[in-house]
């Protein structure tokens, strides 16, 4: 089913508007690139079939088009009289688009609707485009910008607390990366782009764990009987994505502080450091379940050896961290 | 050092053989203290020992192949022995970079590594359903008070350009309130002080006893370890605040051992003589004296050393018993007349008795702190004599009295926990003479 002609067009038509709001050296081009994103993106969450998937699709479907009015209509006003609002509304609707904290409510419903791979794609890829141009055009010295910023990583800390979906206490994470993501774009392009290309690493190997095992949520994981090194790679690709030192999801959080520090935004930095300790709690929850297997032991369900691209992954997201350390021996 | 840490990563190739691991932490501890011959202050690429590194490595080694001899039910029982092995081994390698390094930022994320091994040994290999809270407590007080500690060493990085011990104290002073905070509160947490030890009772009693040994014996020391390295930088802030902490420390560690003598299980007992030793640690630290700081290397060392024998004692009594409590175990002397001698020189030594570095270590602390305002004498000495009384309150009330209906069919210590103690205590005795020996 993956590799059907049809999905293969989207597919490619997303890495095309990729390339157009990269390349492009005009906001309008940029928009049709993400106008491109949207239409090409529908047929993927729709390749689940169901009808909450549907119902995810037209709600996707509804907030980006609203989302790229409001980027529309913010380039438009560029060239208006009332020009200090250009920027506002672009980065309002940017904001949209990339889930961030006060208007992340659509994610969670389009996630939990989604397959593992769609939602991937949701949480990372499609992250790309909006955080691209918000880099282009709006900065943390924006008042709004910093709400934003400091929503994204408080909400997405606390609301997932309250979580017990796998996929939501994803989507709840991602919401705090985008809050690290845009900090870091506010400083440049090569530290935002490093985050970004760590964290999709780290949430690739958490994510192919849990579609290997296929866990959408928390109390499935004890019925898993997983094997102790499963466990393991479990655990530590976890304690990677929430930025624990010895891993490599802690070089790109290391390098952002050091930048907010450099520039004493001690605000942002201290929010980041209290809610990563948040975040980790809620990843750790999900850990426990899956360890505590002892009592459990249904050997109907299978435990196969993850295949090997999964290890791959997972020893590059645990050890990356390592191997950088070396450089300081 | 850097040949220790590769060595220490080649062990991982022999996670199936028990003997083997342990034979090779004590070849690694033999070289390393031949090393010893020719030692002074060794500063290679950014691998830099000391006196006070060279000593809590050595315990390290020395620790962890304690642990593992100790743990041999582990393997018995086949709970997972690689996973086990490989978590000590992995440990141990953080450790030694930790102690090793001669950059802030790399021991900071040494010691945030060494977290997660004993998070996974007390979650994995503790006792009741509890040791999830306990291992959660752990892991939560020391990330929670750690985290900042980030920014305050990028603050320091990005001030000074540079955090090599090398440039220690040369570069830029900072009389910043907030970054004296940042920077201790992590340590104070690991130590742990009083008003920030609320963790380690917990994780001590619902932690197996390997993970007991390796955290009263090594971690808490990287606390002591990393506050005398983060002490340079922040001393113009030191001197204002150092009649609160001195205050903390003195009046935290008299709490805590008046706290110790109520507790009903030996382990949480021992946990809190724990919290009281470390208040002078912190008292040394703080008087920032060359006779304090001789006093916080002598107390880490011989802490390290006595804990983990206690630790191990009381491991020892909990796998033949099922219990740790003071009010089951008693009258032991009658059954296991040989580890009678064991609890009786531990506890002694616990107590600071004569022939334990401990002594010499409340010694240096004592003229110290009773030097910076002869009022403190009072404290301290509360401190001393409640140290005595609680280990003899330990070692009456297990070893005397009349029989237990518990324990009718106890053996006494194997050969290996024979041994077991035996190299706790000899180096431990042996390294009176030393101790007072390098630092006067």
């Amino acid at each position: 089913m993956w590799l059907s002609p049809s999905l293969l067009l989207m597919i490619i038509s997303i890495v095309t508007s990729i390339c157009l709001v990269i390349s492009s050296p005009s906001l309008f081009i940029s928009w049709i690139g993400l106008e491109l994103n949207t239409l090409a993106f529908l047929p993927l969450l729709l390749s689940k079939k169901s009808k909450l998937a549907s119902e995810a699709s037209i709600k996707y479907f509804l907030t980006q088009t609203l989302a790229s009015v409001l980027i529309l209509v913010g380039g438009l006003w560029f060239l208006a009289p009332w020009g200090g609002l250009a920027t506002l509304t672009l980065l309002l609707g940017l904001s949209i688009k990339l889930g961030a904290a006060p208007f992340h409510s659509w994610v969670l419903s389009i996630a939990e609707a989604s397959g593992w791979v769609p939602l991937f794609a949701l949480l990372t890829i499609q992250k790309i485009n909006p955080l691209l141009m918000l880099w282009m055009f709006c900065h943390l010295s924006m008042p709004f910008f910093y709400v934003v910023v400091l929503s994204s990583l408080i909400m997405g800390g606390l609301a997932g607390l309250t979580q017990t979906s796998v996929r939501s206490i994803l989507t709840f994470s991602s919401i705090n990366h985008v809050g690290w993501l845009m900090t870091a774009l506010s400083f440049s392009l090569s530290v935002g782009a490093y985050y970004f290309l760590i964290y999709l690493t780290t949430l690739l190997c958490s994510i192919l764990i849990f579609h290997m095992f296929n866990v959408s949520h928390i109390n499935q994981l004890p019925l898993l009987s997983f094997k102790p090194s499963n466990q393991m790679l479990l655990f530590f690709a976890l304690l990677s994505l929430g930025g624990l030192p010895p891993f490599l999801g802690f070089l790109p959080k290391w390098m952002i502080l050091q930048l907010t520090v450099s520039y004493s935004l001690l605000l942002v930095g201290g929010v980041m450091i209290s809610m990563s300790l948040v975040v980790l709690f809620f990843y750790l929850r999900l850990m426990f379940s899956a360890f505590m297997m002892g009592g459990v032991n249904l050997t109907t369900l299978s435990s196969d050896p993850l295949p090997f691209p999964v290890y791959f992954v997972a020893l590059f997201s645990i050890t990356g961290g390592g191997l950088s350390m070396i450089y300081f021996l | 050092m850097l040949k220790f840490i590769l060595m220490g990563s080649c062990m991982t190739l022999f996670f199936s053989n028990w003997g083997v691991a342990v034979t090779l932490l004590f070849f690694m501890a033999f070289v390393f203290g031949v090393g010893m011959s020719g030692f002074g202050l060794g500063l290679v690429n950014l691998i830099q020992v000391d006196l006070m590194s060279y000593f809590l490595s050595y315990l390290s080694i020395w620790i962890l192949a304690m642990m593992i001899m100790m743990s041999f039910y582990v393997k018995d029982h086949k709970s997972f022995p690689e996973v086990f092995l490989g978590l000590g081994v992995g440990m141990l390698i953080f450790l030694l970079v930790s102690f090793g390094t001669s950059d802030l930022l790399m021991y900071y994320i040494a010691f945030e590594t060494t977290l997660i091994p004993i998070f996974l040994l007390v979650m994995g290999w503790g006792y009741q359903p509890e040791r999830i809270s306990a291992s959660y407590f752990l892991l939560f007080y020391t990330l929670a008070a750690s985290l900042p500690l980030l920014l305050g060493i990028l603050w320091v990085n990005f001030t000074d350009c540079s955090l090599d011990y090398f440039f220690l104290g040369q570069g830029a002073q900072f009389s910043n309130p907030i970054l004296f905070w940042l920077m201790l509160l992590a340590f104070l947490v690991k130590l742990p002080v009083y008003f920030g030890h609320l963790w380690l009772p917990k994780a001590h009693v619902e932690a197996p006893v390997a993970g007991s040994m390796i955290l009263a014996g090594v971690l808490l020391k990287l606390g002591g370890y990393g506050m005398v390295r983060v002490v340079p930088y922040i001393e113009l802030s030191l001197s204002e605040f150092s009649s609160f902490l001195m205050s903390v420390s003195l009046v935290g560690g008299v709490t805590a051992s008046v706290i110790c003598i109520r507790q009903t299980d030996c382990k949480s007992l021992v946990a809190y003589s724990s919290v009281a030793h470390m208040a002078l640690v912190l008292l040394g630290v703080v008087i920032n004296s060359s006779v304090g700081l001789a006093g916080v290397v002598t107390i880490m060392i011989s802490h390290g050393l006595c804990s983990s024998g206690l630790f191990s004692l009381v491991g020892m009594i909990y796998e033949r018993m099922g219990t740790r409590s003071i009010i089951l175990i008693r009258s032991l002397i009658t059954l296991a007349p040989l580890s009678t001698l064991w609890w009786f020189l531990f506890a002694i030594s616990n107590m600071a008795a004569p022939p334990s570095p401990n002594l010499l270590g409340e010694i240096y602390l004592f003229i110290s702190s009773i030097g910076w305002w002869g009022g403190s004498s009072l404290l301290v000495g509360g401190l001393s004599f409640m140290a005595g009384a609680y280990n003899l309150f330990l070692f009456v009330s297990t070893q005397h009295g009349t029989d237990s209906f518990l324990s009718n069919s106890m053996g006494d210590c194997s050969f290996r926990e024979h041994l077991v103690l035996f190299l706790h205590m000899a180096p431990f005795i042996l390294l009176f003479p030393v101790l007072s020996h390098l630092f006067l």
